[in-house]
């Protein structure tokens, strides 16, 4: 019996423990964003600061440097999946067209971009 | 040993220890800051539309960044009304600038239109909107201060990241040495300017643009340093931003310094065609509209 639950449990933790650590990886970059593109983007916030969703991965800021976690957490990804319905009520938002082809989806889910009456 | 037991060792596999604190996030890899991730949407239309408000439009300074910055910061439902009054209040108390902008603006339009700048009037034009654009920022002090209320601390950050963007979009665009999206290489485009063209026209701007004033990246780097400790921090009183005035003031007779002297260079080198294209263009832009409403 002993041995049995212990056949279910190793497999079953070594499963989620990784999930929820490479939660928390993140890669720190020498470059940010461009500015042109955090100044007309909306963030979403997470762990208390926003973040960006640009080049397929979530971008914020730490003490100035910029990051981004190399594992997409749950709650961002499901505000990816809010983009679409709320673009289309934005007028003076723009699809990014960098954005057009998700690599993981290949489909239309990049954030909608503010322009600017010229 | 008990299931309980086997679900608590589980639990503190994957866990941690319940009395113990969490250990810390692992530590970040770093990237080489070598070349750039893929610019997506570097030369998009939202980025040329950006520059190319940033390329017209001075008068705000980092009062009109800040109202430009509520655009995008994403608030929630609840606070919309609140955002969204404050920033009609600022766009209000900067339409002495604005208006004073416009006469610029239009002053150039007739000197290009004429085929010779009128640089006296052109730079009276300039004077009096640096004493509006300065009294401005003093207007909308208790807006800013009604927006640092409203807006929770992750937000105030949010906001300081993008009016840090604008301000570094604004003064590529109009800062730069023209290498790229400045004022000469988009009049180029505009008006499809020849290479001789060009040429005289950099020659007539090199020499007019050094008589002018300069710009102090670092003045303004450190005005908005000031503001954004303090915009971050808990306790905001923008009564006390003793800075804002001049550094906006600066920007403002700057950037329309720079645009007057890039359209008399560019005005007896322009054949009639490109003159009136260039002197519609500077009308449309002194009759801006931030919004179809307006």
């Amino acid at each position: 019996m002993f041995k049995s639950v212990l056949a279910i449990i190793i497999p079953l933790t070594l499963a989620l423990a990784p999930t929820k650590a490479d939660a928390q990886i993140t890669v720190t970059v020498g470059v940010a964003p461009p500015s042109a593109y955090i100044a007309t983007t909306e963030p979403e916030y997470f762990e208390g600061r926003p973040v960006y969703w640009y080049n397929n991965n979530w971008y914020y800021r730490d003490h100035g440097r910029w990051s981004y976690y190399r594992s997409e957490p749950r709650y961002l990804r499901e505000r990816r999946g809010r983009w679409v319905e709320r673009n289309r009520d934005h007028g003076r938002f723009v699809h990014d067209r960098g954005h057009e082809h998700d690599r993981d989806r290949g489909r239309h889910d990049g954030p909608a971009r503010y322009r600017y009456h010229r | 040993m008990k299931l309980s037991s086997l679900a608590c060792v589980w639990f503190l596999a994957a866990n941690g220890c319940g009395s113990s604190p969490p250990p810390p996030p692992p530590a970040p890899e770093v990237a080489p800051a070598t070349d750039p991730p893929d610019q997506i949407g570097s030369d998009d239309e939202a980025d040329s539309d950006l520059a190319e408000h940033h390329r017209h439009h001075h008068h705000g300074g980092i009062a009109m960044f800040v109202a430009m910055s509520l655009d995008t910061l994403g608030v929630d439902d609840n606070q919309l009304a609140q955002i969204q009054k404050i920033q009609a209040d600022i766009h209000a108390q900067l339409k002495p600038a604005h208006d004073a902008e416009k006469v610029v603006l239009l002053a150039l339009a007739d000197g290009v239109a004429a085929g010779m700048i009128d640089q006296d009037r052109t730079d009276a034009a300039i004077a009096e909107l640096a004493k509006t654009s300065a009294a401005a920022q003093d207007a909308v002090a208790d807006s800013l201060d009604a927006l640092h209320q409203t807006l929770t601390a992750p937000q105030r950050e949010a906001l300081v990241d993008k009016l840090e963007a604008h301000i570094a979009v604004w003064d590529e665009t109009n800062a730069g040495d023209d290498k790229r999206g400045g004022h000469l290489e988009k009049l180029a485009t505009d008006l499809a300017l020849t290479p001789d063209q060009v040429e005289k026209i950099r020659g007539n701007f090199t020499t007019s643009i050094g008589k002018a004033g300069k710009y102090d990246r670092a003045e303004v780097d450190a005005q908005f340093k000031q503001f954004a400790e303090a915009f971050g921090a808990d306790r905001f009183d923008a009564h006390e931003m003793k800075m804002g005035g001049m550094v906006s003031s600066h920007m403002a007779v700057w950037g329309l310094t720079r645009m007057s002297r890039v359209y008399a260079a560019a005005a007896p080198v322009l054949t009639p065609e490109q003159r009136t294209k260039a002197a519609d263009m500077l009308r449309h832009h002194a009759n801006y509209k931030r919004t179809d409403a307006e």
